[in-house]
């Protein structure tokens, strides 16, 4: 199993994949970086902290989602490496099950990325301009318990985005219901179904109703399992053709 | 007995209504170079699909070394290498980093990449990335990947397929020696009828999911529909002389006579022909024997597998 991971992030070495990666924690940095310098923003470490991790649960962290694991599936569909790949001498499942793990590794280092840009980006701000002072003390542990929920939280959306890409050989089909239910989820944000609806899963951990909180975690980490395990059973039985 | 690599019993595939393969039975011998033939939409990529264990037939088995290709799936593909449609390659990686990609899910050692590189003739240019290759140079790395895992059975998609005439010979002058070279049986799917002629030992030739012919080459020369054409005048004088050689069998035009099928193939035998016509009084201006090649063979064959589904319509 550990060989079938090597291949499947070697597949990744030079690839778009990798470039998709490291556009949000740039994104938040550069954000992070205008807001603090300009003065405008917020001067606390708790705000800069919980802001930055809104717009990752909120917008970047599904649209990561999908170019992630569209990227990824590309790399196979693309040059129809499918007849290669599937027709070595090793279990199907265990194909599927490396792909799935690259794609969580690679959103949980997204992740983490994302998360120490929201430190260094109010850093680099406070010296750029000379005169900001931020309140109070970055709180890792905090930090890291806010991200790592909203990854357990995003599973599912994670899930149904590798399914997806993986499924279909067309790059639209992923692509549109991911864009589709991250339309949906901005329109909806503050809906009481809300926690219901995959997208909205990660944006409900930050939620000040802490049942509510819970609840999407526990949803979208159980989901996301089950539906990863389906998928992987599903597209290992299926005809390649 | 010969052992069989590749064997097919009774496969049939349907995809919906269209019926890809039609109880398709064919045996691979151990060291032959199989050139599985038909024209395009025969149904050749969907039977090496099935071999591949990428698509289940509806019924039939397909085994690979002995073992079933659904039901032993790991241990039939452990001795299969294979280029199925295109050399499918990953683009951003280089022609080594292609290799130690299959290399690392199969646990083959490192150094096979370097001979596998060497037989192919790519060790110079593996350190580049795929795309920027040409289609020949693609072609050679998906050949060194198939014998990675030094396969018994090497499957080969169409592999002269978009070569310049340069490509293709380079590609045959390869395959033709890979059986000594790596002691792989080989099995070749191919429209060119013209390319299999030229390296295979044995054929089987496919239409409309049919196998029509299965068999060595010796087999299907057999088969093949000899002509001996005989120019000789005048005309009434030969012809009385070549009907004691094969009475009723000729076709005449002008001084022109033509006998298909059983002729006479020995130099003796087409020498006494001569010597009758010109004992005869006849002037022989040609007499030669035109061998059928595999391509109007195939077509004759093809075409007498249509006529009674045309006969039908």
């Amino acid at each position: 199993m550990i060989r079938i991971l090597t291949a499947e992030a070697l597949k990744l070495r030079r690839s778009l994949v990798l470039l998709v990666a490291a556009t949000p924690p740039v994104m938040v940095y550069l954000l992070g970086v205008l807001v603090v310098a300009s003065g405008e923003g917020p001067d606390e470490w708790l705000m800069l902290t919980m802001s930055g991790a809104a717009v990752w649960a909120f917008f970047l962290m599904p649209m990561s989602a999908i170019g992630l694991t569209a990227l990824m599936a590309q790399l196979e569909h693309g040059p129809s490496t499918w007849t290669h790949t599937l027709g070595l001498p090793v279990p199907r499942w265990q194909i599927f099950l490396a792909k799935a793990v690259v794609a969580l590794l690679l959103m949980a280092l997204v992740s983490l990325a994302v998360a120490f840009a929201s430190w260094a980006a109010p850093m680099t701000g406070m010296l750029l301009s000379g005169s900001v002072e931020i309140q109070g003390q970055f709180d890792i542990e905090r930090a890291w318990n806010l991200y790592s929920r909203i990854l357990m939280s995003g599973l599912l959306v994670i899930a149904i985005q590798w399914t997806l890409a993986m499924r279909f050989r067309s790059f639209a089909v992923p692509v549109s219901a991911g864009i589709g239910g991250t339309f949906v989820a901005v329109a909806a944000t503050s809906a009481d179904k809300g926690i219901y609806f995959p997208w909205l899963m990660p944006v409900n951990v930050l939620a000040s109703d802490p049942e509510r909180a819970e609840f999407v975690i526990r949803t979208g980490l159980i989901g996301g399992v089950l539906v990863f395990a389906a998928a992987i059973v599903w597209l290992s039985r299926k005809d390649w053709r | 007995m010969t052992e069989t690599v590749l064997r097919f019993d009774d496969v049939t595939l349907r995809y919906g209504r269209l019926t890809a393969l039609d109880q398709v039975s064919l045996n691979v011998p151990a060291g032959a170079i199989y050139g599985f033939l038909g024209p395009n939409g025969a149904g050749k990529t969907s039977a090496i699909r099935c071999a591949m264990g990428l698509i289940r037939p509806q019924s039939g088995q397909i085994s690979i070394g002995g073992a079933d290709v659904f039901r032993q799936r790991r241990r039939a593909l452990a001795s299969v290498g294979a280029i199925i449609e295109t050399p499918a390659l990953f683009p951003n990686l280089t022609g080594r980093e292609n290799l130690e990609v299959t290399r690392q899910v199969l646990g083959t050692p490192r150094a096979r990449m370097d001979e596998v590189l060497e037989i192919v003739d790519m060790a110079h240019e593996a350190h580049r990335r795929v795309g920027q290759y040409s289609l020949g140079m693609r072609q050679r790395i998906g050949l060194a990947r198939a014998l990675l895992t030094r396969p018994k059975l090497l499957i080969l998609d169409e592999p002269t397929n978009g070569l310049d005439p340069a490509g293709i010979r380079d590609m045959r002058e390869l395959i033709r020696d890979l059986p000594q070279r790596t002691g792989a049986t080989i099995f070749m799917s191919s429209h060119l009828l013209s390319e299999v002629e030229h390296i295979a030992s044995h054929v089987g030739l496919l239409q409309n999911g049919r196998v029509l012919f299965n068999g060595s080459l010796k087999e299907l020369a057999d088969q093949q529909q000899a002509r001996l054409i005989v120019d000789a005048e005048p005309a009434e004088q030969a012809e009385n002389v070549l009907d004691r050689f094969a009475p009723g069998a000729w076709v005449r035009d002008g001084a022109r006579f033509t006998l298909t099928g059983d002729c006479p193939r020995t130099p003796q035998d087409i020498a006494a022909l001569n010597a009758a016509l010109v004992e005869a009084g006849c002037a022989v201006s040609a007499l030669h024997l035109e061998e059928a090649d595999l391509e109007s063979t195939f077509l004759t064959l093809t075409r007498s597998a249509a006529s009674p589904q045309e006969d039908a319509a």
